[in-house]
C-alpha cells in the first residue's frame, strides 16, 4: 500500500513540475524584456538611452 | 595652445543586452560591471557572466527536482511487499522520471532565461550597491589615470543610465583630443539639462564624427540652442552642428529652423549639400529653408559655378 502511496505523490510532484513547466513555456521570456527590466530597476524606469 | 590630451583607448565592445557586461563572482556573489580578472571583495578570480550562474542555477534545479522523483521511486521500491509490486513501482517511477526529463530537456532555454530573470530581481539592490562601488572606483583612479577612469566609466554607463555618470563621461571627454578613428559615442552622453562642455563636445563630434549626430541630439541642441550661443563658441557650434544635420534629408526637413538661423555659418561644402537637397526636393516643406539657401546663394556665391 505505501509503495502506492509514493508512487502517486510522486506522479502528483511530477505532474505539478510539468505544469508548472508548460505554463512558464506558455509565457516565454526573451532576453528583451529581461534587459529592458534589468535598466528600469537599474534607473529608476528611465532606459531611453540606448 | 590646445590643453587637450591625445588618447587611445582600449578597444570597447558592445554587448547586444546590457546584462552581458554584468559578472557575479561566484564566491561571494558580488556583482561587476568592469573587465577585473579577480573579484576585489575576495580576491578570487571566480568572476563569471550573470547569464552562466542563471544556466548553473536552473539546471541545479531540474537535476534537484529530477533526484527527488528518482529518490522517490526508490523509496516506493522499498517499501513493496512483492517482487511484482516492487517491479511495478519501480518502472512507474522510472517512466515519471523519463517524463520529466523530457520536459525538462524541451523547456531548458526558457528555464535559463527565467532563472536569469529571478536572480536578477532577487538581487536587485545588491547590484545597485556593486555599480555604485564600480563607479566610485573609476573615480578614484581619475586623478592618476583620466583615460582608465573614462574607459570603466564607459563600462558601468551601459548599466548605470543617469546623468551623473554621463556628466563624469563628458567632462572627461572634455580632456582628451577627439579622433576618427577612435570608437565615440554621444547619444547615451546626452543629459536632460544644459551642459556647456557637452555643448561642446557635440560641437567636436560634429567636426570629427557628423554621423553620430542624430535625432536626439539635434533637439537637444534645438531645446537649449539659446544657452549655446550665449557661449565662446556658440555660434561655431551651431553652424556645424547644422553643418552635420544637413547630411539627411529628414533632418535637413525637421530642422529646417534651426539650420535656416545658422545656414549663412555653413562652409561652402555642407551649403553645397544643402542647396542641391533643396533643388532635388523642391515641393518639400522646407518652412523658408529654400528661400534663405537662395538668398546666401545670391549674397556669397553669385560668382561661384558650383553652387
Amino acid at each position: 500500500m505505501i509503495t502506492y502511496v509514493i508512487l502517486g505523490v510522486t506522479f502528483l510532484y511530477a505532474v505539478i513540475q510539468i505544469s508548472l513547466y508548460a505554463s512558464r513555456q506558455r509565457k516565454p521570456l526573451t532576453r528583451e524584456d529581461i534587459d529592458e527590466r534589468l535598466l528600469a530597476a537599474l534607473n529608476g524606469g528611465d532606459t531611453t538611452r540606448e | 595652445m590646445s590643453k587637450k590630451k591625445p588618447v587611445t583607448f582600449r578597444p570597447f565592445k558592445a554587448t547586444r543586452y546590457s546584462y552581458e557586461k554584468l559578472r557575479i563572482c561566484r564566491r561571494c556573489g558580488r556583482y561587476t560591471a568592469l573587465g577585473e580578472e579577480r573579484c576585489t571583495r575576495c580576491g578570487r578570480a571566480s568572476l563569471i557572466p550573470v547569464e552562466k550562474q542563471a544556466v548553473s542555477i536552473a539546471g541545479r534545479k531540474m537535476h534537484t527536482r529530477l533526484l527527488l522523483i528518482l529518490l522517490l521511486t526508490l523509496a516506493s521500491v522499498y517499501f513493496g511487499q512483492s517482487l511484482q509490486q516492487m517491479a511495478l513501482s519501480g518502472a512507474g517511477g522510472i517512466v515519471i522520471a523519463g517524463l520529466v526529463y523530457y520536459t525538462q530537456r524541451k523547456v531548458r532555454q526558457n528555464e535559463n532565461l527565467y532563472a536569469l530573470n529571478e536572480l536578477l530581481g532577487r538581487n536587485i539592490l545588491r547590484i545597485k550597491e556593486d555599480l555604485e562601488l564600480n563607479r566610485q572606483e573609476a573615480v578614484s583612479v581619475l586623478r592618476e589615470n583620466d583615460v582608465l577612469a573614462y574607459e570603466k566609466l564607459r563600462e558601468i554607463s551601459i548599466l548605470l543610465r543617469g546623468d551623473r555618470i554621463s556628466r563624469q563621461r563628458v567632462a572627461l571627454l572634455h580632456g582628451f583630443q577627439l579622433r576618427k578613428d577612435m570608437v565615440l559615442e554621444l547619444e547615451q552622453l546626452l543629459l536632460k539639462d544644459f551642459e556647456p562642455l557637452l555643448a561642446e563636445y557635440i560641437g567636436e563630434i560634429a567636426k570629427v564624427r557628423p554621423d553620430l549626430i542624430k535625432d536626439r541630439t539635434l533637439r537637444y541642441v534645438k531645446n537649449y540652442e539659446v544657452q549655446i550661443l550665449e557661449m565662446d563658441k556658440g555660434l561655431a557650434i551651431l553652424a556645424v552642428v547644422a553643418g552635420a544635420a544637413v547630411r539627411l534629408k529628414r533632418y535637413a526637413l525637421l530642422y529646417s529652423g534651426l539650420i535656416g538661423r545658422y545656414v549663412q555659418e555653413l562652409p561652402k561644402d555642407r551649403f553645397l549639400r544643402l542647396s542641391r537637397l533643396i533643388a532635388a526636393n523642391p515641393y518639400e516643406p522646407w518652412n523658408g529653408l529654400d528661400a534663405k539657401v537662395a538668398e546666401i546663394r545670391e549674397l556669397k556665391y553669385r560668382w561661384d559655378p558650383e553652387v
